[in-house]
């Protein structure tokens, strides 16, 4: 299978979430590749050969969403791809510690429409003006 | 009997002091006549009295001193009653001032009758033995005297018996009223301990063994929270005993441990008792046991704070999938349908985070991070957050701004969060058509924002409980069923969290306005694992 689109590697554990994800993200000009888990993602970064951003919740099975951001900080050829937080996790120690090793955007899940978030991260993405 | 003993003493001393006063008038009175004897009797009588005045004042409760001082004045009349060298004069003083003394002392059942025979026949015998006189005879003289006697007995005691009905009315209310206080601190349920200045316990009532485990009898003669304290830090009780010896009441919440170690939270008091002359006798503390309340504070919290959070990811889920529908195909009746089910998800998702912002705010777990920022700022942007409601609504929302305007430190999240309270309100409870305005106006203490409106207004009956949690006035539930009610509590308890006020005029029919204040020094930082979060729909 060959992306010609910008790929969006979205690491979601609930499965209803993750199904509306991919259909809006498609939708909106994105290749989403989905993953379940923060090894399951990592797995994917091996395998493929570019990933233009990553979408990543905080609670995840056995390893948190920060992991995976430390995974990435750590290795050169991710160093700068964007990753966004999309949780419903509000703690602020959490969230800084996301804002340290560097993210393009916090949303909070409940709190928005799956379109407003898509959106904007492809505004940042597709390097699109902001209105 | 019992107030006979309170008021002897007053009796007494007054009575053996006018006798003593009257003895030296009438000394230097006679000492006037220069008969042989007379004057100098009378000075001397004066002289033994006030000895015994002396003795009797610097006595405390003891049971002969004052029979003493009882006799020698009987012995003192009669001696001036019978002398030969006396004149009428001495006679007369000294029985009128001194037979109330004897009244009082000795005559308790008021036998006026026997008494008096009693008086007179002791003053006929001390006047024989004085005198070798021949046996007394019943003259008419001494029959008036008699019957003086027995008039004076009645009048003194009737006298002396009401006053002591009085004192004795007034005493027994006395011990009515503080054997019903003690009866009341002894069954209190909170914890009561007196102590002495030092903080020595003087009295435990028995719920002090309830609450500390400790039997009143151990807890005796302890300093006191000696044997259940210590577990606050030293500033604490540093502060507390700072402000009783200040003379002042001292309030607080404290943790305790009991005898077998379990701890407990407790609400606590205590008071200083001084005397009449400002100081210090005794300390009063009275201790409720508030373990239960915390624990059952701390449950709600908990359980808010879980369920809240448990709500979200299926909340997520349904507000997306039902987002995800709607943009298919469908047909008019099911996008509708969808459509309801979408709203109704959105409203859930704002209770739920209303409910959070709610339970954040009574945990104290809400962080300030202040900014230097404008309040003209802040507000364009909540406008521009409102558009579409207002739109909706077909609400107009007028600024009146300052362009260049001064700059405070604010934090965005939460002030936002009143500012959008405040407006909202103001566009759902106005009718289509109206206008929202919104002003900021500064003055020497800080910033007051005002948002009025012409809608429904507040019921005047109902505007004291505007501020309550989930509170929602009558019409503003006929006009919107869902409301949470949660909104304006927030919004308070944010505004008193900075330092500000929140406050409203409203007129039913006529509309509202809301206002709030922040103080020109800004928002003080606070440290908190959360912020409040804003549940406004930005479509």
């Amino acid at each position: 299978m060959a992306f010609t689109k910008p790929i969006l590697l979205v690491v979601e554990d609930e499965l209803p979430l993750l199904q509306a994800i991919l259909h809006k993200a498609s939708g909106i000009g994105f290749d989403v590749v989905t993953a379940r888990s923060v090894d399951e993602a990592i797995h994917y970064l091996t395998d493929l050969a570019t990933i233009d951003a990553i979408w990543v919740d905080h609670f995840l099975p056995a390893k948190e969403g920060i992991e995976l951001l430390r995974h990435l900080r750590r290795d050169s050829r991710w160093n700068a791809t964007p990753v966004f937080l999309v949780t419903n996790v509000i703690e602020a120690d959490i969230v800084n510690e996301y804002i340290k090793l560097g993210i393009s955007g916090y949303y909070t899940k409940m709190l928005m429409s799956l379109d407003d978030i898509v959106t904007k991260i492809r505004n940042i993405v597709f390097q699109v003006p902001t209105a | 009997m019992k107030g006979l003993i309170l008021l002897r003493r007053k009796f007494l001393l007054f009575f053996t002091t006018l006798m003593t006063v009257a003895l030296v008038a009438v000394g230097f009175h006679n000492l006037t006549l220069h008969q042989p004897g007379i004057g100098y009797y009378e000075l001397s009588l004066a002289a033994v009295l006030a000895v015994c005045l002396v003795i009797y004042i610097n006595h405390r409760g003891d049971y002969w001193i004052p029979r003493l001082v009882v006799i020698v004045d009987v012995l003192l009349v009669a001696g001036l009653m019978t002398s030969q060298e006396i004149n009428h004069l001495t006679s007369a003083v000294g029985l009128i001032v001194s037979f109330p003394i004897v009244v009082a002392f000795f005559l308790p059942r008021h036998r006026y009758f026997q008494w008096t025979l009693f008086f007179a026949a002791v003053v006929l015998v001390v006047r024989w033995v004085s005198t070798r006189d021949v046996a007394p005879t019943l003259t008419l003289s001494g029959i008036l005297r008699l019957i003086t006697i027995y008039g004076l007995a009645v009048i003194i005691t009737r006298f002396y018996d009401s006053i002591n009905r009085i004192y004795a009315d007034r005493i027994t209310e006395q011990n009515t009223k503080l054997r019903q206080y003690a009866e009341a601190v002894d069954n209190a349920a909170d914890s009561i301990v007196i102590t002495d200045p030092s903080g020595v316990v003087e009295y435990a009532n028995p719920a002090v063994a309830r609450l500390t485990g400790f039997d009143p009898t151990v807890v005796l003669g302890t300093k006191a929270g000696n044997l259940w304290g210590g577990l606050m830090p030293k500033e604490y009780y540093d502060t507390l005993w700072r402000t009783i010896q200040g003379k002042r009441t001292f309030r607080g919440q404290l943790r305790n441990k009991r005898q077998d170690g379990k701890h407990y939270d407790a609400d606590i008091t205590i008071a200083p008792i001084l005397n009449d002359h400002g100081a210090i006798t005794h300390f009063v503390g009275v201790e409720r046991d508030i373990t239960q309340e915390k624990q059952s504070e701390r449950a709600k919290s908990l359980f808010v704070s879980l369920t809240s959070h448990q709500l979200r990811t299926p909340l997520t889920s349904l507000r997306w999938s039902l987002e995800s529908a709607l943009s298919g195909k469908l047909s008019k009746a099911q996008k509708l349908d969808l459509t309801y089910a979408y709203d109704a998800t959105k409203r859930l998702i704002g209770l739920v985070v209303a409910l959070l912002n709610v339970s954040r705010i009574e945990e104290n777990r809400i962080r300030i991070a202040p900014m230097m920022m404008s309040m003209e700022e802040l507000i364009t942007t909540s406008i521009h957050d409102l558009q579409g409601v207002a739109t909706q609504h077909k609400i107009a929302v007028v600024a009146k701004l300052r362009q260049a305007s001064r700059q405070y430190l604010i934090d965005p999240v939460l002030i936002r969060q009143v500012v959008l309270n405040l407006l909202s309100n103001a566009i759902k409870y106005s009718s289509p058509g109206q206008e929202v305005r919104i002003a900021a106006v500064h003055d020497a203490k800080g910033v007051r924002v005002t948002v009025t409106d012409h809608g429904i207004g507040i019921p005047a009956k109902q505007q004291s409980h505007v501020f309550e949690h989930a509170f929602r006035a009558e019409n503003a539930q006929r006009l919107i069923r869902d409301g949470s009610g949660l909104g304006l509590y927030l919004a308070k308890e944010i505004i008193r969290l900075s330092g500000g006020e929140l406050g409203f005029t409203s007129v039913e029919g006529k509309g509202s306005e809301f206002w709030f204040t922040l103080p020109k020094e800004g928002m003080v930082a606070q440290q908190g694992d959360v912020t409040i979060e804003a549940a406004v729909d930005e479509e």
